[in-house]
């Protein structure tokens, strides 16, 4: 099973925000096309290490999550269970779960 | 003959340790009572910091909104980014400590009221006039607030304070 890890603070900023890439290099919009879809595409399972940034606003988190379940990109069998998220902040993974409507 | 101790034995034992016991127990009693009311203080300075963080945000949140800000992301939009990652470490440390709080949901509507729709985004617009953002934003501080509140006086009931029901 091959598997992608992709930590925010490392691969893309230590300070993400924004969301659309009009409003930043940073912002949920670059992430979602940039580093999720593709690896939610083409790998097994796909963590993403959310600890270690500055702080995610909820608009950033809902262009990265939302955004795809607005889409119906999680309408895929499978693609629910093809995505972890880790972070120490239960808070902050309650609320990508909102976005997502799903308990990932 | 046998060895065994006697009745007499038995009671002049208990007697005799009865002194030591008393202290053991009593200190033992003590101890927690006292290691309740340091755990009780330390959850109080945690909530009572997280609600001037709260605050705070409530406050960021007004100047970012309510006025012609160009700058729609910088130092005052990371500030309340950093503060309210604050906060949900808090609740962490406090949930660590005893207080269970749970996941908190009234924190994630706070975010989304703060930083979500138009929080960083070149669709910014000033909310100074938005009466219905605003009669959002203050019941949703204050529900967290009184959410920790709520936990705090249903995990250490005072006797002598009267328990109201804040749901």
């Amino acid at each position: 099973m091959e598997q992608k890890i992709i930590n925010v603070a490392k691969d893309f900023s230590r300070f993400p925000s924004g969301r659309y890439v009009t409003d930043s290099r940073f912002s949920g919009e670059a992430f979602r096309e940039k580093y999720l879809r593709p690896a939610l595409t083409k790998y097994d399972q796909v963590i993403i290490e959310m600890d270690g940034t500055l702080g995610y606003g909820s608009s950033f988190l809902d262009e990265v999550f939302g955004g795809l379940y607005r889409e119906g990109f999680f309408k895929k069998v499978g693609m629910y269970q093809k995505l972890k998220i880790h972070t120490k902040n239960v808070v902050l993974k309650n609320e990508i779960r909102s976005y997502l409507k799903y308990n990932v | 003959m046998c060895d065994c101790p006697t009745l007499s034995d038995i009671s002049g034992f208990i007697k005799d340790a009865l002194p030591f016991i008393s202290v053991a127990v009593g200190w033992f009693v003590v101890s927690s009572f006292q290691d309740r009311r340091e755990r009780r203080k330390e959850i109080r300075a945690l909530i009572d910091e997280s609600k001037e963080i709260i605050e705070e945000v409530y406050t960021l949140s007004i100047s970012y909104y309510c006025r012609d800000n160009k700058e729609y992301i910088g130092e005052l939009s990371q500030k309340i980014e950093f503060k309210l990652m604050m906060i949900s470490q808090y609740l962490i440390v406090i949930n660590q400590a005893g207080l269970k709080t749970g996941g908190s949901q009234e924190l994630i509507d706070f975010n989304q009221i703060v930083s979500g729709d138009r929080f960083e985004t070149s669709n910014y617009t000033e909310r100074f006039d938005d009466h219905e953002w605003r009669s959002e934003l203050s019941p949703a501080s204050q529900e967290l607030i009184m959410h920790l509140e709520k936990k705090y006086f249903s995990t250490f009931r005072m006797r002598s304070m009267p328990m109201h029901d804040f749901s």
